[in-house]
């Protein structure tokens, strides 16, 4: 009965405990996680524009990196160039985000190729398919087409090479 | 004849379209209920329904077609939480990893309950 009397008080200390090291060991900011992260790739309405292919069938048995991008988008540009350096050791799939050929072309002219394939969501609907929160995103995607990571945001060389050691070991 | 043919014709497809504009308009009331209870996946705090965000403006569009393709409520949440997550509502759904956040309250009260009880039995003997 008498510890009764302190209950408050230790409510109070485990609080403020717990208070201080929630500030003092403040995490990092965590990226965006993803629902689909260990899912199946989603099955998109997408093609490309070489062949009637759709994006679900070319990723199959393959491990592949999907870049969603769009030329009017500003980091898309900075993101390019480290694509560039990815895509003679992993197949790079991009994926156009509410744009038209004419500027992919463009685009893809001026700043190169990094892509195996490129397939186009006119609509960016498809991409809602993904949990699209903008671009650029990039996933990364297991031979049994399961989605192993999703980075939101520009990409740089040290979070690729990451990304790869973290799911390939 | 012809003439009462043509009138009926005309009042056919008049009342078709106003049946289509009525039944629009109540699928887009009911998604801006559904989109008052969803968070902008992009915006901090902000509703989907008030963002105007281009991903909000594209999801809000989606949620309408599936209503109007006449898929339910349930269904739509399932839809959006299968890409986005639980984060996308502003309510969470009742499940074991969020049983604590549910039953808090409810905790709380039986505690508080059971320590004015004793205070009170404890008071009452003193009386």
């Amino acid at each position: 009965m008498k510890l009764l009397k302190f209950f408050p008080l230790i409510i109070f200390l485990i609080f403020s405990v717990f208070l201080y090291n929630k500030i003092k060991f403040k995490k990092e900011l965590e990226p965006l996680s993803s629902a689909l992260v260990e899912k199946k790739f989603p099955n998109l309405k997408i093609k490309s524009l070489d062949s009637n292919e759709s994006i679900n069938n070319f990723i199959d048995n393959k491990f592949v990196v999907i870049n969603i991008f769009a030329s009017w988008c500003a980091p898309c540009r900075i993101e390019h160039e480290v694509l560039k350096n990815f895509s003679k050791e992993y197949t790079i799939i991009g994926i156009a985000y509410k744009d038209s050929i004419k500027n992919i072309e463009s685009f893809l002219q001026e700043l190169g190729n990094p892509y195996d394939k490129v397939f186009y969501d006119f609509s960016g609907k498809e991409s809602i398919n993904l949990g699209l929160y903008g671009v650029p995103e990039t996933f990364f995607v297991n031979k049994d087409s399961k989605i192993l990571y999703k980075h939101v945001g520009p990409i740089n060389k040290q979070e690729f090479k990451k990304i790869i050691s973290g799911i390939l070991h | 004849m012809l003439l009462i043919k043509k009138i009926l014709i005309i009042f056919f497809l008049l009342f078709s379209i106003l049946g289509i504009t009525k039944n629009i308009e109540l699928e887009t009331e009911k998604m801006r209920m559904l989109a008052a209870e969803l968070r902008c996946v992009v915006c901090q705090n902000q509703s989907l329904l008030e963002s105007d965000s281009q991903i909000a403006k594209d999801l809000k569009e989606i949620i309408l077609d599936m209503y109007l393709s006449g898929k339910s409520e349930s269904e739509i949440k399932l839809f959006l939480v299968n890409r986005y997550g639980e984060f996308i509502l502003f309510k969470p759904t009742f499940s074991v990893e969020n049983s604590i956040l549910w039953l808090a309250p409810f905790l709380s009260f039986l505690i508080i309950s059971l320590l004015a009880l004793r205070k009170f039995r404890v008071f009452r003997k003193e009386k």
